[in-house]
């Protein structure tokens, strides 16, 4: 049964007396050594086992082994095949006993060069995997020393230990002239002076008043100018050195932009507040004589209308006209200004609806009048309520003016589509206007008809445009003398 | 009884001639006094510096009060009419040129009893103060006198 295992390994094995005959190798000896049982047999183990350049009989481990009695393990070897070649081996050697005598012993052998193959494969292994890393790193370095932002190390104690070629940029100092700085020379006061206390804290307490969450702060160049940047702070662990790592984006511009923009706020603010004032003061400071002049020309009239003749009667009438004239623009003014001023508010508004009810005040205002509508049913828009009632109240107050002298003055609201965008109309068939006019129409105080022919303070379509462009829309008309106008806008 | 009075204020002479000479028209016969800015309004209602020997618990019949004025503004002059016990009843109109929201929230909050805008339109104007003081004078009941 020995045999058979014997016979059956891989490694292999043979047997020797204490003279140094072979008694006995196994097929893989065989193999290994390109002699046979037969042939090995007659030879002494020196020839078939043996290293020919090394002093095989002198300090043969064998011959050790068999002297103590002990096993040796592991022993590296190397013995010369038949036909040359060269073989290491790992060789144990057990002492072989019969009766308690030690009467040999037995040698096993293991081929090495299988072991090497793999160790060089896996050599060559890791040599690519260096490589591909000396191409990563290279990598790393290109798009770290290219990156836009500013990169720098330093140790736990504040040691600058490399920069980027952006930092180096933005700081103004070269990468080597900066390395072993303390980090503080890239920063102005108070940041520098509280530095220190910062890290030491941190390092102490680990609270962190900046690490992992950034921040904006200033930075010092090298000719001690400063410059406002973005800030951000890891920390990092390398080989249990502890670091930190700041990553830095100069923001200068970045400023500017938003200084501009706080400047223009500001200034947007102020005139604002000045036209709030201005509109407050029109309300109450310049309406005030307008009164007088009314009321103290009809006062003349009642009081002393005996003692004036027709021609200085319409003199005083038309003081008044022209006072009260002015009252209304100034109210339309201060309308208009309101409406341009108030927050939109966005909901759904049901256009038909406030069409149906807007005509029906109209008619109800002016009762004489038999004017037809038609109301196109369900245009409901996304806008504000009461901006929208009042454009459609200016849009089709005109209307109902503009027809004051038609016949059978008909008024319509409706929509259509123009390339997928809503336009919505009011349509009439009134005055109309010369459309070389077209573009007078929605400046304020302009008119297109006299004050005899048709009221009006020229404030009414520049509010509906003002209120159409707030909604993100546009307006405009289309119209011919005598023939009806019809005023268009989108939301 | 002794006649009760009106208290105009109003800084603004064509405005203070027109609201006199109107409500003279429609035959208001109560004295109307007239404060050309808050302070003397309040020296008047109070009984102070020229109106010292005023009784200041014979308060107005009514107050037109406008917003826009010189040294104490209107709403200042509400706020201090209605802090003292001896005027805190006493009916004020606001009549001014402002119709500006933030100033007819203002003026209710500090307790007007009304607020009326002047109209540039004279026709307008006249109608306003007729039912002004048709109303605060003939209509509404007044609040009664504290009983000394």
């Amino acid at each position: 049964m020995f045999r058979a295992v014997l016979e059956s390994m891989n490694d292999a094995v043979y047997v020797r007396d204490l003279g140094r005959k072979l008694i006995y190798i196994n097929p893989a000896a065989e193999r290994m050594t390109g002699w046979s049982l037969e042939e090995a047999l007659a030879k002494p183990c020196y020839e078939v086992f043996g290293d020919p350049g090394q002093a095989c009989n002198k300090l043969c481990p064998i011959d050790a082994c068999l002297a103590s009695g002990e096993p040796a393990q592991h022993q590296e070897g190397r013995l010369v095949r038949r036909d040359g070649a060269v073989i290491d081996a790992r060789v144990s050697i057990s002492p072989l006993f019969d009766d308690g005598a030690i009467v040999g012993s037995v040698v096993a052998l293991q081929d090495l060069s299988e072991i090497q193959d793999l160790m060089r494969t896996r050599t060559q292994d890791l040599e690519r995997v260096s490589e591909n890393l000396g191409r990563s790193e290279e990598r790393i370095t290109a798009i770290v020393e290219n990156i836009f932002e500013g990169i720098v190390t330093i140790d736990s104690t504040g040691i600058i230990q490399w920069m980027n070629r952006a930092a180096s940029e933005m700081f103004g100092y070269a990468a080597e002239e900066i390395t072993g700085q303390n980090i503080k020379i890239l920063m102005p006061e108070p940041f520098k002076r509280e530095h220190d206390t910062y890290l030491r804290r941190y390092l102490q307490t680990g609270k962190a008043n900046i690490i992992g969450t950034g921040r904006e702060v200033q930075g010092r160049r090298r000719d001690g100018s400063t410059f406002p940047m973005e800030l951000e702070i890891a920390e990092l662990k390398l080989e249990n050195e502890r670091m930190f790592l700041g990553v830095t984006k100069d923001i200068t511009e970045r400023k500017v932009a938003e200084q501009q923009i706080l400047d223009r706020t500001t200034e947007l603010e102020t005139a604002n507040a000045e036209l709030e004032a201005f509109g407050y003061s029109v309300s109450h400071d310049l309406r005030a004589p307008l009164r007088g002049m009314d009321g103290l020309s009809q006062a003349l009239l009642e009081d002393y209308g005996d003692l004036l003749d027709s021609v200085a009667k319409d003199y005083l009438s038309r003081i008044s006209k022209a006072s009260r004239r002015m009252g209304r623009m100034i109210d339309d003014i201060l309308k208009l200004s309101r409406a341009t001023r108030q927050e939109i508010q966005v909901l759904d508004v049901d256009l038909s609806a406030l069409a149906r009810e807007l005509l029906s005040e109209l008619a109800a205002r002016d009762d004489g009048r038999a004017v037809s509508f038609k109301v196109a049913s369900d245009i409901t828009v996304r806008g504000d309520p009461k901006l929208l009632r009042v454009v459609l109240d200016n849009l089709l107050g005109n209307a109902w003016k503009f027809t004051g002298n038609v016949e059978s003055a008909h008024i319509e609201f409706g929509h259509h589509w123009e390339d997928d965008v809503a336009v919505y109309f009011v349509r009439d068939n009134g005055a109309g206007f010369d459309m070389a006019f077209a573009d007078k129409l929605f400046g304020i105080f302009q008119r297109l008809h006299s004050t005899t022919e048709f009221e009006g303070t020229g404030v009414g379509l520049a509010t509906v445009a003002r209120l159409v462009r707030r909604h993100g829309g546009r307006v405009w008309a289309e119209g011919r003398v005598n023939e009806g106008a019809t005023l268009y806008f989108t939301l | 009884m002794p006649e009760v009075t009106i208290l105009l204020v109003e800084d603004n002479l064509d405005d203070e001639l027109l609201t006199v000479r109107e409500l003279r028209r429609q035959s208001v016969a109560n004295e109307i006094v007239v404060a050309r800015d808050g302070a003397e309004a309040l020296e008047y209602l109070f009984g102070e510096s020229a109106y010292a020997d005023r009784d200041a618990t014979d308060t107005p019949a009514l107050v037109l009060l406008d917003l826009k004025l010189p040294k104490i503004d209107g709403l200042e002059v509400l706020k201090r009419i209605r802090a003292d016990a001896r005027t805190a009843l006493t009916p004020v109109t606001i009549l001014t040129s402002s119709d500006e929201q933030k100033d007819m929230i203002e003026s209710y909050n500090l307790g007007a009893n009304s607020y009326v805008r002047k109209p540039v339109d004279f026709d307008q104007f006249r109608e306003a103060i007729r039912q002004l003081q048709l109303y605060w004078l003939v209509v509404n009941e007044p609040p009664p006198k504290p009983l000394a």
